[in-house]
């Protein structure tokens, strides 16, 4: 098969909802956004700025953790010394606990799946450190690296996976329609390569939220009544 | 107020070092009681500051003893261009509370000169450093940057207040400016604990106004450190606690909060030491100012007063 295609298929695994990583426990604080009135059912052009909101700061925050944990794959220490700054970066606990479920989740379903060596190893090594999480961004960038996606397309994959993940939120709280999401979906994934191309080579250190209402928001999860998501 | 935008920009630099008073030991009634209090009487030892910026240290603005310090600027705002370094050292066993006159206003740059901010804190043992001013705010045009990095030694503590609104509401301005970036770096013990940034400008499918929804005020705040673990405490069950069936979620002002961590390979050597981080905002000044009042309540016998009074 061609490298190309291998590629593809790997991606589209795991970017797959069947692909077990929970990411559809989350809302990136859609829920509360909902619930605080702020995004209402029937107004588009709302839910459309949150998801903008969204997909900016996965790029300015999470996204320079993807690349760099790509960059650093080889080095596990490396790796767990910047999973450490993503912690330290993610003091919204809403958002630390989302990030390291996933990345947990993200590191056990590959790790049985792709039977690859340097994930098993990986995966040792991360048990054998005492009170080490390793946070969704840097086992997302980690992963592609081993299973041989290459950059560009593992950041793409990334925005994807938010904007999955919030629309398909939307869905389920019922602010919109299954066909109105893919459309909103598409209408998105035309901004993502902008989106990339301004942050593909901001290092971990400069991560930065660009807009705080999402993040204000997803913090106050556990206040909620009652509530569907994790985050 | 008159702008100041006629003054050229300029580099300030400004160094505080604050210590146990020199005379107290001499004469504390407390040595000769043998009951320690929880701070000692502190002044500064060092004290520079170079134009534009100017530290103000009232003898007595403070009931306690905490010491004051007053970080303002000629003009009474910061122009395009200007930059701010400023390093505060607050050695051990004391409290110090830095805080401004007003609000922090920031010109435009349409030179498109950035306008910088940059405070350097150190924290040693025992001790307890309030950083709580009047928000940032940033006029039409402007373009700032500021950082904030704290040094906390083992045993220390911080209330770090960091807070910026939408411009000049009363001129009609509403997140007019083209940039905002804050960081607040948190190192206890030579690790880094807690690392908030936020850049706000404008994208091409979304400018700060949208993305900023009806809210016109936004912050963050951390708390960290074992003398304000009871603080801590009621906070996290305050402010954390879950709404009640039928309750109205109040969209007006938002305040959540998140526990602090320190890792625990670092309790393992002192101890646990717990904080928490508040994020905020707010559709007026007024109703923030309000609401950090309720929070702060429990710390001005410590401060020594409310920095907020009769300003908002």
């Amino acid at each position: 098969m061609a490298i190309a295609q291998t590629q593809l298929l790997t991606l589209l695994q795991i970017s797959d909802s069947a692909f077990p990583t929970g990411g559809f426990s989350h809302s990136l604080g859609l829920e509360a956004a909902v619930k605080f009135r702020l995004v209402e059912a029937g107004n588009l052009d709302v839910l459309e700025q949150f998801t903008v909101a969204v997909l900016e700061n996965t790029g300015s925050f999470s996204l320079p953790f993807v690349t760099e944990a790509y960059e650093s794959s080889g080095n596990f220490m490396e790796l767990k010394k910047l999973s450490d700054m993503c912690d330290a970066c993610t003091s919204n606990h809403v958002a630390k606990r989302a990030s390291t479920r996933q990345g947990r989740s993200l590191l056990s379903t590959s790790a049985r799946t792709f039977k690859n060596e340097l994930l098993q190893h990986f995966q040792e090594f991360s048990e054998a450190q005492a009170d080490f999480q390793i946070h969704y961004p840097v086992m997302f960038g980690h992963l592609c690296r081993i299973l041989g996606v290459d950059l560009s397309q593992c950041q793409t994959a990334f925005m994807f996976g938010s904007l999955r993940t919030l629309l398909a939120s939307a869905v389920r709280l019922d602010v919109v329609g299954a066909l109105e999401a893919q459309a909103l979906q598409n209408k998105m994934q035309s901004f993502i390569p902008d989106i990339i191309s301004k942050y593909r080579s901001r290092k971990a250190e400069e991560a930065c939220v660009s807009f705080p209402l999402p993040e204000v928001l997803q913090n106050s999860q556990d206040t909620l009544f009652s509530k569907l998501f994790y985050s | 107020m008159s702008a100041p935008t006629d003054r050229q920009a300029a580099t300030a630099q400004g160094e505080v070092r604050f210590a146990v008073s020199s005379n107290y030991s001499l004469y504390s009634s407390e040595q000769r009681s043998g009951v320690e209090a929880e701070f000692k009487p502190c002044q500064a030892t060092t004290l520079y500051y170079t134009y534009p910026l100017k530290l103000l240290l009232p003898e007595h603005a403070s009931a306690s003893q905490c010491k004051w310090l007053y970080a303002i600027s000629y003009g009474g705002g910061l122009v395009g261009g200007d930059q701010v370094n400023l390093e505060v050292c607050v050695e051990e066993g004391i409290a110090v509370m830095m805080t401004t006159q007003s609000s922090t206003k920031v010109y435009h740059c349409l030179d498109g000169r950035v306008t910088r901010q940059q405070f350097k804190y150190e924290v040693q043992a025992g001790s307890l450093l309030f950083v709580l001013p009047d928000p940032i705010v940033c006029y039409k045009d402007a373009i700032y940057e500021q950082t904030q990095l704290v040094t906390m030694a083992t045993d220390s503590n911080l209330v770090l207040l960091d807070w910026y609104t939408s411009g000049r509401m009363a001129r009609g301005e509403c997140w007019d400016f083209k940039k905002y970036h804050s960081t607040v770096s948190v190192h206890y013990s030579d690790q880094l604990i807690f690392r908030d940034s936020q850049c706000l400008q404008d994208t091409p499918w979304l400018t700060i106004k949208q993305g900023m929804g009806q809210y016109s005020v936004a912050g963050v705040m951390v708390i960290c450190g074992p003398k304000l673990q009871e603080f801590n405490r009621n906070l996290l069950i305050e402010l954390g606690k879950s709404k009640t069936y039928g309750a109205r979620y109040d969209n007006t002002t938002v305040f959540s909060i998140s526990p602090l961590k320190v890792a625990r390979s670092l309790e393992a050597k002192n101890g646990p030491v717990t904080g928490c981080v508040i994020r905020f905002m707010s559709t007026t000044t007024q109703l923030c100012a309000k609401k950090l009042h309720e929070i702060l309540l429990p710390l001005f016998p410590i401060i020594g007063g409310d920095p907020f009074e009769n300003k908002y």
